[in-house]
């Protein structure tokens, strides 16, 4: 018990960081990436073979993401109001039609693909006093957003096909490692230099649910697995 | 100023992909390379005579020359670099012995200049000229340089009052016909076409792909049998585009050396019919998908954004 109450007045007894000689905090930056399938497979009533899988195959591809935030407090911990957008691409083969425009079974040479710019809306605590004070080089976060995936279909000779947006919500939690830990004092120089106060490498899982909220007229685009994994880098500055 | 800087980058690249003569430089528009030294090729047919040498120049004016309405301009071929001749940098306009043996002659009848400028374009000269004129054998020449000059003469076709010179390379050798198989895939309105590179003969510089129609055939030449469409290209496969759907095209492949000698046989044919494709979207509809595009449940990702934007606001007013 003792401990504990040491370690807390420890932690709020320095104040927010600007009074420890940093620059002031404005909010922070992110670049990330991570495997996506989107779950458009997963509607019922849909006949074999299922067409996601059938046009782009089994593979997972790359969603790559990028997001800025402005910070509404940055002690006790960083409270952020922010906005990311991102994009992913797949690309297959579609089928031959016929002359009344009814689908063959022979597979069209054309390729086609499907196109997201994710957008979100994001909300995000990052628990910094440890990597700040103590020294324990990490920093768990937690994030909630609204999100809008912005999708587009190319055919023939890059033709636009289908464009339209999904709207839906996801909450994500994840750790990030404070690399200032690894270079204190090129961390020092980098804060003088350019203002970044901290650089860290995250690793994250996301819970996502865009399907327009249940629209029976939209499809599933939540990623395929129960959580989506995703690795990055975020400035704070 | 927007209109004119926007007018510059469309008209530099339109500039860059005209095959022009610099001053004092003689070229083929239909066979000059500037990636292969800045010169141009003579190719089998053309040393042949089948075909002509389309000759494009830019005379420089030698030192106080005038142009006058009756100038002429002469052209002449010969295997003797002008440079390296003791002729003040001309072609040598007659057969002469030392230091070397030199074959030069006139080729063709005199030219009135077209402008003061002294340039011209496109002006066809046979190729048994030029052949006639440095007294080369087609079947032994490969490789060989010949020089090409356009003199600018007086109205008494005595004084010379400039010149433009160019480096030719007879080239006869063909490369090898394309290797099987040739793959013809059905695209909309086009055909994917790929095959395998020739391991002999002229080195390649690129293919046609041709596609023609049912009843027509490159084995009766133009201007009977004409390709529906065809393809340039420098890798081993192309796109024939501007085909119909559902009209099956009889697909023929040949390889070309870079002074335009092509295969003496063509790869194919091979059948390919265009067809419409399907997009990832009419296979998802086709399979029963209730997606209907457009922007689903908009109206709450814009409610989304303004109360974001809304507290981003409130948060700014605070001292």
């Amino acid at each position: 018990m003792k401990r504990s109450l040491l370690l807390v007045s420890l932690l709020l007894s320095t104040g927010p960081a600007t009074a420890r000689g940093e620059s002031p905090r404005i909010g922070s930056f992110e670049l990330g990436a991570g495997p996506y399938r989107p779950s458009i497979d997963a509607q019922a009533g849909l006949a074999e073979p299922l067409p996601y899988q059938d046009v782009f195959g089994k593979d997972r591809q790359y969603m790559f993401r990028a997001g800025i935030s402005r910070a509404i407090f940055t002690f006790p911990g960083a409270l952020e109001v922010g906005f990311r957008t991102g994009y992913f691409r797949n690309s297959g083969h579609g089928y031959q039609k016929d002359g009344n425009g009814n689908l063959t079974n022979i597979r069209s040479a054309e390729t086609t693909t499907f196109n997201i710019v994710p957008t979100s809306l994001t909300l995000t605590y990052r628990f910094d006093l440890l990597a700040d004070r103590v020294g324990i080089p990490f920093a768990p976060y937690g994030r909630v957003a609204l999100e809008r995936y912005n999708w587009w279909i190319t055919g023939s000779s890059g033709a636009m096909g289908k464009k339209g947006a999904t709207n839906g919500y996801s909450a994500t939690a994840g750790l990030a490692f404070l690399l200032d830990f690894l270079d204190s004092g090129l961390a020092r120089e980098l804060d003088l230099d350019t203002g970044i106060n901290h650089t860290y490498l995250f690793a994250d899982v996301t819970k996502s649910w865009v399907k327009d909220f249940g629209s029976s007229t939209s499809w599933d685009l939540s990623d395929t697995k129960r959580v989506s994994f995703a690795l990055g880098i975020l400035f704070v500055f | 100023m927007r209109r004119a800087l926007l007018a510059a980058a469309i008209a530099v690249p339109l500039i860059a992909l005209a095959i022009t003569a610099s001053d004092g430089q003689v070229l083929d528009t239909t066979n000059f390379s500037s990636t292969h030294g800045n010169i141009s090729f003579v190719n089998a047919d053309q040393c042949s005579g089948k075909d002509s040498l389309h000759l494009e120049w830019r005379i420089t004016a030698l030192q106080g020359s005038a142009f006058g309405v009756n100038d002429q301009v002469k052209i002449f071929a010969s295997d003797l670099n002008p440079a390296d001749s003791n002729n003040n940098g001309f072609c040598d306009e007659k057969e002469a012995t030392t230091p070397k043996t030199v074959h030069a002659g006139p080729i063709g009848t005199p030219l009135q200049p077209a402008t003061t400028l002294l340039a011209d374009r496109d002006v066809p000269h046979a190729g048994a000229d030029i052949k006639g004129a440095t007294t080369i054998d087609c079947a032994t020449a490969e490789g060989t340089n010949v020089f090409i000059c356009a003199h600018w003469y007086d109205s008494a076709g005595t004084t010379k009052k400039g010149l433009a010179v160019g480096t030719f390379q007879i080239q006869t050798a063909r490369p090898d016909a394309p290797v099987a198989p040739l793959e013809v895939n059905a695209g909309d309105g086009k055909l994917f076409v790929s095959w395998t590179a020739p391991a002999g003969g002229a080195a390649v510089d690129h293919y046609v792909a041709e596609a023609y129609a049912p009843g027509q055939s490159p084995a009766n030449p133009a201007p009977d049998n004409v390709p529906a469409s065809t393809a340039t290209v420098t890798a081993t496969s192309a796109e024939i585009r501007g085909l119909a759907n559902g009209t099956p095209y009889d697909v023929y492949v040949r390889a070309f050396s870079v002074g335009g000698n092509a295969s003496d046989l063509r790869l194919g044919p091979v059948k390919g019919t265009p067809a419409a494709a399907a997009n990832f979207f009419d296979v998802y509809k086709d399979r029963g998908g209730s997606e209907a595009g457009g922007c689903g449940s908009g109206s709450a990702g814009v409610l989304a954004l303004l109360g974001a934007a809304s507290l981003l606001a409130l948060r700014r007013r605070r001292p």
